[in-house]
């Protein structure tokens, strides 16, 4: 499918054919015109009345030579043919010819006229200037005159003029096509592979990606193209997983409601129970009953988790200085983890960004104890903030043991565990949030030979966050 | 129609079969005689100076003529017993209205102030073929003479600087298609020495 270059080169035709055609017609115009002032007629007819003058003027001659000769007016030059050898070339093949008598030319350019006439045993030379006129020279002229004619009667000019002209114009015409189909194609092909790569990212390759080859507008187009894909990716990826938060919601939601349902009573009966037992029972009753109360407050805090996932609170945004946080976070948490190494690589060009200060701060926090837990004591965790486009990225890396690939694969999903810190919901709450505010959370590859995790969040000011508007207090509704 | 009139008729279509056959009307044009050791060619029909040939002499052109004569060992597609090729070159005196004509090859041989048979039967003296280059056909048996000549009428180059430029361009482009080289074959025969 070559449409958009073929289009070029039949504009190319269409605006070169006819002012070619134009200018053909022009040319071979004036060329009739001027070929009509040829003298080649003209130059035949002189040439032909010049020849026949002269020989008039050269049988004069002749006549009068002889005439002079037989009335002895003329000395004659004799040469004896006893040996032929001692004669001029002329006076030599004259006397083998057998003739009695005969004409020739001589002298500089044939301006003698000699007459040759044999006798007995010898030849008699009589010879005459012909008035400084040059025969032989005038018999060169005139045949160079009728060569020329003939030649120009050999010839139709005015096809050769043409046909030379159309070869040339054709040639220089086919010379320019062919960096014009090159051009085209040039043009044509990243447009070509533009709607290839648009073809197949509808058709669901959401990886598609075009390679940057030019600096021009078609550069730019497939520049924007490989950014929209990027953002639809990001988008579609982001808008799967607040699908499934929802529905995780709505499990957590029920879930919660029912067990506090259930909670609620059975604690007020075992306390009841407790209360009601005599005084005697009442020890071991006691302790059988802090047990179920233990475990009914247990599950009561792990209902809460329910609910605070389940629950959306609102989202202030507001440009945020993100260097600042990140500072203050890492200042708040190093208390609580001595033996922990904490790190900053913070970019002092980092713009403020736009997001709720709450929700970036849990989300910090959350990523910079789940680093310090990972690193163990002597461990080092390390953050850092860049800008990154229209986005702030802010990295937290940690030098623990890493993580499966399993892991690494559930790792934003929630989940139930039973161990002695956190519900497994923290990085699924994070990772909503970040979304919420119309940024991320993703795994990377960890730089201290942990884990590490990228929060992304879009810049104040930026498209992202103009997008969403001054007003806006939810974006991932927008996004939804 | 009456049988005189069909008898005209054959004649008429014998005559012109006859004139449409060059060989045939050349048939008597040629006689061989032996001179010295040669044998020598003579003809009156070789019609070479006329027409378009006789033009271009007149106009001042040399014309080169390329002769070959062959001794057949019998008439039409007889198998050739010898051959003599020749080249002459012909040019014409304007003031004398006189043929010049002279013989390629070594010796260079040339003769001027000939009429126009003259200088053709000159091409046909120039072409002898020794005796003994006809082995046992020289005394024994028949043989047949064809001559052969085509006209080489070279136009007039233009001398250039280059053959790539526009000039030999146009001059190639325009050059129209040349007359078919005039030629002619006569054949003659069978002769024998002692004729």
């Amino acid at each position: 499918m070559h449409s958009l270059r073929n289009r070029l080169v039949a504009a190319f035709l269409v605006a070169t054919l006819l002012p070619l055609g134009a200018t053909i017609w022009i040319t071979t115009s004036l060329l009739d015109r001027s070929l009509g002032y040829a003298t080649t007629e003209e130059l035949d007819g002189l040439s032909r009345t010049l020849e026949a003058t002269m020989r008039q003027f050269y049988e004069r001659e002749r006549r009068s030579l002889k005439q002079d000769a037989a009335a002895a007016r003329l000395t004659a030059t004799s040469f004896t043919m006893d040996e032929p050898g001692a004669a001029p070339e002329a006076v030599r093949a004259f006397w083998e010819s057998g003739e009695d008598e005969r004409f020739t030319l001589s002298g500089p350019g044939g301006d003698r006229l000699d007459y040759m006439a044999r006798a007995a045993g010898r030849v008699e030379v009589y010879s005459r200037e012909l008035g400084g006129i040059h025969m032989q020279e005038l018999a060169a002229q005139l045949r160079q005159a009728r060569e020329l004619v003939g030649s120009m009667a050999g010839r139709d000019l005015r096809r050769g003029f043409t046909l030379t002209l159309l070869l040339l114009v054709a040639l220089v015409w086919l010379v320019s096509l062919a960096p014009l189909i090159f051009i085209a194609h040039r043009i044509s092909r990243p447009i070509q592979s533009l709607t290839a790569g648009l073809t197949r990212f509808a058709a669901g390759d959401w990886d598609q990606r075009l390679a940057m080859v030019r600096d021009d507008e078609v550069g730019s187009a497939v520049g924007a193209f490989n950014h929209m894909a990027e953002q639809l990716r990001r988008n579609r990826e982001r808008l799967v997983y607040l699908t499934q938060v929802s529905s995780w919601e709505t499990l957590a939601r029920k879930t919660a409601h029912e067990l506090k349902n259930s909670l609620t009573p059975i604690r007020l009966t075992v306390e009841e129970m407790v209360a009601r037992q005599p005084q005697s029972d009442r020890e071991f009753m006691q302790q059988a009953a802090q047990i179920v109360i233990g475990e009914i407050e247990t599950l009561e805090r792990r209902v809460r988790a329910f609910s605070e996932f389940a629950s959306e609170p609102p989202v202030s945004a507001e440009p945020l200085d993100i260097n600042a946080i990140v500072a203050e976070r890492v200042s708040l948490l190093k208390p609580a983890h001595p033996e922990t190494t904490y790190r900053c690589t913070l970019d002092a060009q980092t713009p403020q960004v736009y997001a709720g200060a709450d929700l970036v701060k849990g989300i910090l926090i959350n990523l910079l104890e789940n680093g310090a837990e990972a690193a163990g004591p002597g461990g080092t965790v390390e953050a850092t903030t860049r800008q990154q486009g229209h986005e702030v990225v802010v990295e937290i890396h940690d030098s623990g043991p890493g993580l499966g690939a399993e892991a690494a694969r559930t790792l934003f999903e929630p989940t139930i565990t039973f161990k002695k810190h956190g519900m497994g919901l923290g990085l699924s709450i994070a990772k909503k949030h970040a979304l919420r505010m119309g940024g991320d959370i993703t795994l990377v590859e960890g730089a201290l030979g942990g884990a590490g995790f990228r929060v992304v969040l879009p810049i104040a000011g930026g498209p992202g966050s103009y997008e969403r508007g001054p007003g806006s207090s939810d974006p991932a509704h927008k996004l939804t | 129609m009456t049988a005189a009139a069909a008898h005209v008729w054959r004649v008429a279509l014998l005559a012109l079969v006859y004139a449409a056959s060059p060989s045939l009307a050349a048939a008597q044009s040629l006689t061989v005689r032996a001179a010295g050791d040669m044998l020598q060619v003579r003809g009156t029909g070789l019609r070479l100076i006329e027409g378009a040939v006789a033009d271009h002499l007149k106009d001042g052109r040399s014309v080169r003529v390329d002769f070959e004569m062959t001794i057949l060992d019998k008439a039409a597609q007889g198998a050739a017993v010898t051959q003599n090729r020749q080249s002459f070159t012909l040019s014409f005196d304007l003031w004398e209205q006189r043929y010049a004509v002279t013989r390629a090859g070594s010796p260079l041989r040339s003769i001027s102030h000939l009429l126009a048979r003259d200088a053709e039967a000159w091409c046909l003296e120039n072409m002898a073929i020794p005796i003994t280059a006809i082995g046992r056909f020289a005394r024994d048996l028949p043989f047949w003479v064809r001559v052969e000549y085509r006209v080489q009428d070279q136009p007039p180059q233009v001398e250039t600087e280059s053959p790539f430029t526009l000039r030999t361009l146009i001059e190639a482009l325009s050059r129209r298609r040349p007359d078919e080289t005039p030629g002619r074959t006569l054949e003659a025969g069978p002769f024998r020495i002692g004729n």
